[in-house]
């Protein structure tokens, strides 16, 4: 399985791995994929705050922009430094080192409303 | 990466079909500044977003002649003197990828609404989209450009180094590692592009809004490459169609032949 189970899905191809208040957000495998080598990382400042489905950040790979979407709402409490100017480990580490930010939830509830892997793998295929 | 292939790829074949459903418009709004074309595609894509723009098939051209750079590419590396001596403009696409001299060719920009997107991948956008544009173009040459799923075109072998491991070669057949340093678009082909031997005839870009998508680029009809050399640095591996077709075509004839390259996969394009 390409996606782990333990991480919830966004149908925009981010994912969330919520530890108590804090969610961390990337990007998926299959979006990785889908995107191809990534050269570009435009990330939030700590301290911003958007609300579920804002876009909170861009990402370019060698031939296209997309939007970035908050999965859920809340507080940027830290930002991955590292993947802004080693942009290629979005593709190497999607759901791990390639993470993007760290959100504070303010609506906890809201992870309920995004997809398992099941549903996401479902819908997207594994790859 | 492996490439993904138009004639069995699950996604590709449900994009293609999702996009012979609605009847297709073709806009020409001829030649314009870079600042008036840019804000031209993005209020198609704003409006696509909001589902209120059929899908769209747009030609343009350059008037006077501009750079245009990807969304986040730093203006270093382009000679800004040369740009202002020759009266060009310079203006940033919202598209990514790298720059682009506009000059002596057709533009051309796709724009489709999220509904017939479906949250469709780039790769797989590019798998159909690549494939109208390339069966177009094949009708004018007589021969299909390299499609998207070949890696192996015949371009001359070069042994410059550009970066880590790549070679000139390797670096602009596969875009293998997206090279930092490099700022023309036509020195850099990867699987979305339209490669024929020699280099490369079409640069390509996409961007993606609120589930739109706006795919725009520059088909070669003629060049200068003293030019894209004095600009960039490098001319890159340009290929037009004059070298092609021994003469220059009129553009009417290459926006007829793209039209008739997506309905040849069943798009239902107004003339």
């Amino acid at each position: 399985m390409a996606h782990p189970d333990n991480l919830r899905y966004r149908e925009t191809h981010e994912w969330v791995r919520v530890d108590g208040d804090r969610a961390t957000v990337g990007i998926t495998d299959h979006a990785q994929h889908e995107l191809g080598d990534v050269v570009y990382l435009d990330l939030p400042q700590p301290g911003k705050t958007f609300s579920q489905g804002d876009v909170f950040g861009s990402i370019e790979s060698v031939k296209a922009v997309s939007d970035l979407y908050a999965p859920v709402s809340g507080e940027v409490v830290e930002v991955n430094d590292a993947l802004i100017s080693a942009p290629e480990g979005v593709n190497s580490s999607p759901h791990d080192a390639g993470w993007m930010i760290v959100l504070r939830l303010s609506n906890p509830s809201e992870v309920d409303s995004l997809m398992d892997v099941q549903a996401y793998e479902a819908t997207f295929g594994g790859h | 990466m492996k490439p993904l292939s138009a004639a069995t790829d699950p996604a590709v074949q449900a994009l293609q079909g999702r996009l012979t459903g609605r009847p297709w418009q073709v806009l020409r709004t001829g030649p314009a500044d870079g600042a008036t074309n840019m804000a031209r595609d993005l209020e198609l894509l704003e409006a696509a977003a909001a589902e209120r723009l059929p899908p769209t098939l747009r030609f343009y051209t350059w008037s006077p002649p501009a750079v245009s750079l990807g969304r986040f590419q730093p203006e270093e590396g382009i000679d800004r003197d040369y740009r202002a001596a020759r009266g060009w403009d310079l203006v940033r696409r919202p598209t990514g990828g790298r720059a682009v001299l506009h000059h002596l060719e057709l533009t051309y920009s796709l724009v489709l609404p999220p509904s017939l997107v479906a949250g469709a991948g780039v790769r797989t956008s590019y798998a159909v989209l690549s494939r109208g544009l390339n069966a177009g173009l094949a009708t004018l040459l007589g021969r299909i450009p390299c499609p998207n799923e070949a890696g192996a075109c015949d371009v001359p072998v070069s042994t410059q180094k550009i970066s880590g491991s790549c070679t000139a070669e390797e670096t602009f057949v596969r875009s293998c590692t997206a090279p930092k340093g490099i700022t023309n678009c036509f020195a850099l082909a990867s699987e979305c592009d339209t490669l024929v031997p020699g280099g490369k005839l079409v640069g390509s870009a996409q961007v993606r809004h609120h589930g739109a998508l706006l795919q725009h680029g520059s088909i070669l009809l003629d060049a200068e490459p003293e030019a894209w050399t004095a600009l960039f640095g490098t001319a890159g591996r340009l290929v037009t169609l004059r070298e092609l077709l021994g003469a220059v075509p009129a553009q009417e004839v290459v926006e007829r032949a793209v039209v008739a390259g997506f309905r040849s996969l069943g798009i239902p394009l107004e003339s």
